[in-house]
């Protein structure tokens, strides 16, 4: 369970939101929404600590990982699987080493059970014929696909997946959505999702967290959210189904 | 005040790296591969940098000192001892500050830009341990032994220099080089290098871990880099040449 | 082949500290494999040697000097490594010399005929040999006072020449000069004192001579009276003329003296041996001044300028 408390960030001046509080249940998937610049790959970041809030509290599991030290930040961080808008790729090792580079540092598996378990995610996302690849040989999709290998293979609680179907056509995108439902279901993750792709959201999420003028202007279910009559969540909304129309 | 700011970020990201790295684990694999790259792989461009270094400094004295007066094995002296003290260090570090700088900085950039820093850290590994502990301590572990390649191969240059012109025979090189061969002129390279490797390698990789802003942010980086290493490099010649001298 | 990393590294490093080794025994002049001997000597004082000076045999290099340093005595211990295969007599002496005058100091082994040769660790006697410059240095006071002793002769010299010019002859002259001055001054003051009267004589006789036209046919017995007194006129005049033929006579003596050689001013005219004594001098002492000029360092051998160089 994550509980975001007060939350509030700002850079030098700049605001970028305030007083966010909501509550991701176990799993749940939670989609981030909002318009681009409004604050959601910050937000996502603070969820793991990789940024530090101006105040608030990020509470995961009942511990604050604001409050943590270092080395215990870290690893309640091997809690969440992240999958980053660019993949994030470490460009100097191939596919495979990618995939079993969580694996080398922080487990003591033998080196056959590395590349079983290392099949295993790559498997879930249908890439084990990509395993020898050099990542610049991937395509966009097939990165993300790899990204999100990497994400699962220390089999966290949560993942966090940051622009998940941006740059890609409409049906990768579709098998990436078809992904992320795949791994809450069958690996009972919790997701935390951040698109600006209705579409993605209509079809993975649970509840909407939906970030606007500088704070979190609605959270609900995706059921609510339909009803709503939030006239700026309904313009997002009309915006993005008029794009998914076309 | 940026300026200021500045050198904040570097202090902290050096004391990061400090209080990490007692995490051997973490850098061990990354120690020896950034060892080869600062050292192994610098030895043909340091082999290069030496010998002409030493040729050039053994041509022109013979040229600058040609006099009946002054005995052929002064430019010996003149040429080891320079090489010894200062060249085989200042000018390979401002050739490494192009070579290992710009390398470490557009590495350590372009993984921040791409969120590989960001991947690292959500992992749950220390990228400052991961990435600036081994860079840095293969600098300063490497730079001393690319010092005694530059300076082997500089008067090495300068005694064949000195015998294929005809100027300065190699005996009379080595007997001038002998005669004002002081252990301390070494012991102060090692020095230097030691010294210019970490100015070179933790500036560079402060630069690379702050990049921001796409490929263009990671050349400015790099410039960067490049360019305040050579200046602190030559600053820190001068403040140990006033320190230890 | 693939190596690893770790083996790249390790053979960097190795290879690294290798050269670093051999570099420095190289430079320190330590022979890398061969053998090598160490003796010692003490010299009276080490000026100009350090660690890695050169020590010869006959002008070949052995070895090199590995340390100098003060004795309790206040003498000074050099070590020396040798070649192993050097061979040094126990009588052998090592003298510290120098290379020529800018370069360092070496030690140089005169080997001695001795059948014991010197064992690793053993000494041999050591002198300190004096380089030129040094010798210069030391006896150039010396040589600076000869060359000033012999400067003031010339001087003392010199002004005595001068003297004896000033008081004798000058002097000698001078009265020569002044008495022929003296004589043609006295001669002009009788002509001087003569000549109204000659004027007056004239004017008289002309005078005379138109009363005596006017006077002639009306006075004839004046004109009688008037011859008389002409006459005694006539008679003054050649008392004159008498006077003055003797003035001329008297310094024609005078002159005729100096012609002869009588007296300093006609020793000096007429004596060649003295004039003859001073040009020799002359000559002697351009001759002398050229020398110098020409070739300094005959005559300021032994002075310090070298060093001053």
């Amino acid at each position: 369970m994550i509980e975001i408390q007060t939350l509030t960030k700002s850079f030098g001046d700049l605001l970028v939101w305030e007083d966010v509080t909501f509550r991701i249940d176990d799993g749940e998937t939670v989609a981030i929404i909002g318009r681009s610049g409004c604050g959601k790959s910050v937000l996502l970041k603070h969820i793991n600590a990789l940024l530090k809030p101006d105040s608030g509290r990020v509470i995961i599991d009942g511990k604050d990982i604001h409050a943590l030290d270092y080395v215990d930040q870290r690893r309640l961080r091997q809690k969440f699987g992240i999958l980053f808008q660019g993949s994030a790729l470490f460009d100097s090792i191939n596919t495979f080493e990618n995939v079993a580079f969580p694996l080398r540092y922080f487990t003591d598996k033998s080196e056959e059970e590395i590349t079983e378990t290392v099949m295993r995610s790559l498997s879930y996302v249908n890439l084990e014929e990509a395993a020898g690849k050099e990542t610049s040989e991937l395509s966009g999709g097939m990165r993300k696909r790899v990204g999100l290998a990497r994400a699962i293979v220390l089999q966290p609680s949560y993942i966090m997946y940051d622009e998940p179907t941006s740059g890609l056509d409409p049906q990768t995108a579709d098998e990436i959505n078809e992904l992320i439902i795949g791994m809450s279901e069958t690996l009972d993750i919790t997701s935390i999702v951040i698109t600006h792709d209705m579409h993605s959201v209509l079809e993975v999420a649970d509840k909407v967290a939906f970030l606007d003028q500088q704070k979190l202007s609605w959270f609900g279910t995706v059921e609510d959210m339909r009803k709503s009559d939030h006239r700026e969540l309904q313009a997002f909304i009309t915006a993005s189904e008029y794009q998914i129309k076309l | 005040m940026n300026a200021l700011k500045e050198l904040g970020n570097y202090s902290s990201l050096l004391y990061q790296a400090l209080r990490s790295s007692t995490e051997f684990s973490t850098y061990r694999k990354n120690l020896f591969q950034e060892l080869v790259k600062v050292g192994y792989d610098s030895v043909p461009i340091i082999v290069l940098v030496g010998i002409f270094t030493g040729s050039v400094m053994t041509l022109q004295s013979a040229y600058q000192l040609e006099s009946a007066f002054i005995p052929l094995s002064t430019i010996g002296a003149i040429v080891s001892e320079s090489i010894l003290i200062e060249l085989a260090a200042v000018i390979s570090s401002l050739v490494l500050a192009g070579k290992v700088g710009a390398r470490v900085a557009t590495e350590l950039g372009t993984m921040r830009v791409s969120e590989q820093i960001d991947a690292l850290e959500s992992m749950g590994f220390n990228s400052v341990s991961f990435l600036v502990v081994p860079r840095v301590l293969a600098g300063i572990l490497m730079f001393p032994v690319l010092y005694i390649v530059a300076a082997i191969f500089g008067i090495g240059g300068g005694i064949a220099a000195g015998y294929f012109s005809g100027t300065v025979p190699p005996s009379d090189f080595l007997q001038g080089a002998r005669m004002y061969f002081y252990p301390w002129n070494v012991v102060f390279g090692f020095v230097k290098m030691f010294v210019f490797g970490f100015i070179i390698t933790s500036v560079s990789c402060y630069k690379g871990y702050y990049a921001r802003g796409g490929a263009e942010g990671v050349g400015k980086s790099t410039t960067n880099a490049t360019v305040l290493s050579c200046i602190f490099v030559l600053l820190a010649d001068f403040v140990l040449a006033a320190l230890l001298l | 082949m693939k190596m690893s990393n770790e083996v790249k590294v390790g053979i960097t490093v190795l290879l690294a500290f290798i050269v670093a080794v051999v570099g420095f025994r190289f430079m320190r002049d330590v022979p890398i494999l061969r053998q090598t001997m160490e003796i010692s000597t003490h010299f009276e004082r080490g000026d100009g040697i350090s660690q890695g000076s050169i020590v010869n045999v006959r002008g070949v290099k052995v070895g090199s000097v590995s340390t100098v340093r003060l004795t309790d005595d206040g003498r000074v211990r050099v070590t020396m490594r040798l070649d192993g295969r050097t061979s040094v007599p126990e009588n052998s002496v090592a003298q510290l010399t120098s290379l020529g005058i800018v370069e360092g100091k070496s030690i140089v082994l005169q080997l001695g005929d001795s059948d014991e040769m010197v064992e690793h660790g053993g000494e041999i006697e050591g002198v300190y040999v004096e380089s030129m410059t040094e010798l210069l240095g030391n006896r150039g006071e010396e040589i600076a006072d000869d060359v000033s002793a012999s400067l003031s002769e010339l001087n003392l010299f010199l002004k005595q020449l001068n003297q004896t010019f000033d008081d004798d002859v000058s002097a000698q002259m001078g009265q020569a000069f002044g008495n022929a001055e003296q004589v043609t001054r006295q001669l002009s003051e009788i002509l001087d004192q003569k000549k109204g009267e000659i004027e007056q004589a004239i004017s008289a006789g002309s005078s005379m001579l138109s009363q005596l036209d006017t006077l002639a046919t009306d006075n004839r017995p004046k004109v009688d009276n008037i011859m008389d007194s002409l006459e005694s006129n006539i008679e003054e005049l050649a008392r004159v003329r008498e006077e003055m033929e003797r003035a001329t006579a008297s310094l024609n003596s005078i002159l005729e003296k100096i012609d002869g050689g009588e007296g300093t001013l006609g020793k000096l005219v007429n004596d060649s041996e003295m004039y003859d004594n001073l040009n020799e001098l002359t000559i002697e002492m351009n001759n002398l001044v050229r020398g110098i000029n020409e070739n300094p360092g005959r005559y300021l051998r032994h002075m310090s300028i070298i060093e001053i160089f």
